[in-house]
Formats: C-alpha cells, structure tokens, sequence
C-alpha cells in the first residue's frame, strides 16, 4: 500500500495514526493526514501551513473542537442536552464503573455495510485503523502528483496536495477553520517546490 | 436568555436540524454504551447468545458487531 511512499511520507501515516489513536477516533481520515503532515516540521509542506498559522497544536485545538473525541461531534453535548441527556453526567457515570475514558473507547466500526461476500484484504501489510474513503482518495490523489511531478515517489508534499481535495474533505475544513484559504496553501506549495526543482 | 430556556425551546423545537442532530447523537451515545456493556458482559463470560438476548437481538447481530473488537 505505501510501497512508493519515502520514509518521511510513511511517517506520515504513523503519526497520522497516532494522532487518531489520542483522539480515540476508530478511524484513519484525512483530519488525521493533516496532523502527520503538520508533525513533519522541517517539511516545505509544514513550513507553508505554518506561514498561515495553520501548526500541529492549532489543527489539534481545531479537530477537537470540530470533531471531538471519541467519535462524538463537537456538537453532540448541546444536541443531547436537547433531549434532556447530560453527556457529561453519562461521561461520569460509565467512568466511575469502567475507568476512565471509558466513553471515548474506540467503537466496533458498525457502519461497515453488510456484505454476504467479504471483500478479500489484497493488501496485507497494512495493519492499522480503516482509511476514510475521502482518505483513500487523498492517497491516489498524492500518488497522481508523484507520477504528474515525474518523480515516481509520494512524498509528504505530494500528500499535502493530495490532502487539498476540491471535492472537500475534513483536512480543507480544518484548514479553512483555521482562516486559511486551500487554494492558497496548494500556490504556495507549488511555487515553493518550482523553486526548489 | 437563561441556558435552561434555550434548552426547553430546543427540546420542543421543530426544527429538523435541532431535532436530527439530537437523534444522531444520541445514537452515537448508545454505540458508545453499547460496545462498553458488551465488552464488559463479554469480560464476565457472558455468551454471545445471552448478551443478544438480553439486547432483543440474535446472537449472529451482536457477534458480528462486536466481536473484531
């Protein structure tokens, strides 16, 4: 699955892991991608959103609050109390009998659509959260780049530009929470990589 | 506005949005106990076919559902 990938994008995905690990967040998606790539500092990829005040602690500070832990939205506490549930008051409950964090445990992926054929895992190697769809595409997205820039390995670049989906995705809303414009973020990538070449 | 207004106009509220999220949410939640109380019962040597009885569903449900865990 990564095989193009150089060392430093591979990173990437590790820390993009980790980072959905902390947020006990069941899945891999593209919000996480982003945090690996700001995570790669020292990469003209991270340099560029950090000259848009977009870094590791402010994309963390933004997924918290517009995604939230433990597979509840931002919203979800408010949305509840609607109906008369104190998220929190259930939050002390399930800790006091279970230990903490209790609530935020990462949950079965149930959405998973019922097939009577399992589809068969081609690839073995890979053994760490599901990729997101709109994930997945981030990855044939930098690997288009990679072929399109005539160097045949994805690096963490190319994955930022993958990452800078037109078709949407959790990464541009981040980034677009954070007052940055995407479009603007791929220019500068681009030209600070016309630069470079 | 007191908060607690607010809430009480939510909670009667007709409006789809308030509604729907407060549904969606609420089912997170129920995922979210769900998967502790099956784990838990799972733990205390409960069999798959007592804990889908217990949660008015077959055996072959809860078991798919919860078992890759």
């Amino acid at each position: 699955m990564f095989e193009r990938f150089t060392p430093d994008a591979r990173q990437v995905v590790v820390r993009a892991q980790q980072e959905a690990r902390n947020f006990a967040h069941p899945w891999l998606g593209t919000e996480h991608l982003l945090l690996g790539v700001l995570d790669a500092s020292g990469e003209p990829a991270a340099a560029v959103l950090g000259d848009l005040g977009i870094t590791l602690d402010t994309a963390r500070d933004a997924l918290g609050h517009l995604v939230g832990r433990g597979g509840f939205c931002a919203n979800d506490a408010a949305a509840l109390r609607t109906v008369g549930i104190d998220l929190e008051q259930v939050r002390r409950a399930a800790e006091a009998n279970f230990g903490p964090g209790a609530l935020d445990r990462p949950v079965a992926q149930c959405r998973r659509r019922a097939s009577l054929f399992r589809r068969r895992r081609v690839d073995d190697s890979y053994d760490g959260l599901p990729f997101m769809p709109r994930a997945k595409r981030v990855l044939e997205r930098a690997r288009n780049e990679a072929k399109s820039s005539g160097v045949g390995d994805i690096d963490v670049d190319h994955l930022l530009l993958g990452l800078l989906d037109p078709k949407g995705n959790m990464a541009v809303e981040l980034i677009r929470h954070l007052g940055a414009d995407p479009e603007l973020v791929r220019a500068r990538l681009r030209a600070r990589r016309d630069t470079a070449a | 506005m007191t908060e607690a207004v607010d809430t009480a106009a939510a909670a009667t509220s007709q409006d789809p949005q308030v509604g729907l999220a407060a549904v969606a949410a609420l089912r997170r939640l129920v995922d979210r106990l769900e998967a502790l109380q099956v784990g838990s019962a799972r733990r205390q040597g409960w069999s798959w076919e007592e804990i889908g009885q217990a949660l008015g569903v077959s055996r072959q449900a809860v078991h798919k559902k919860h078992s890759r865990r």
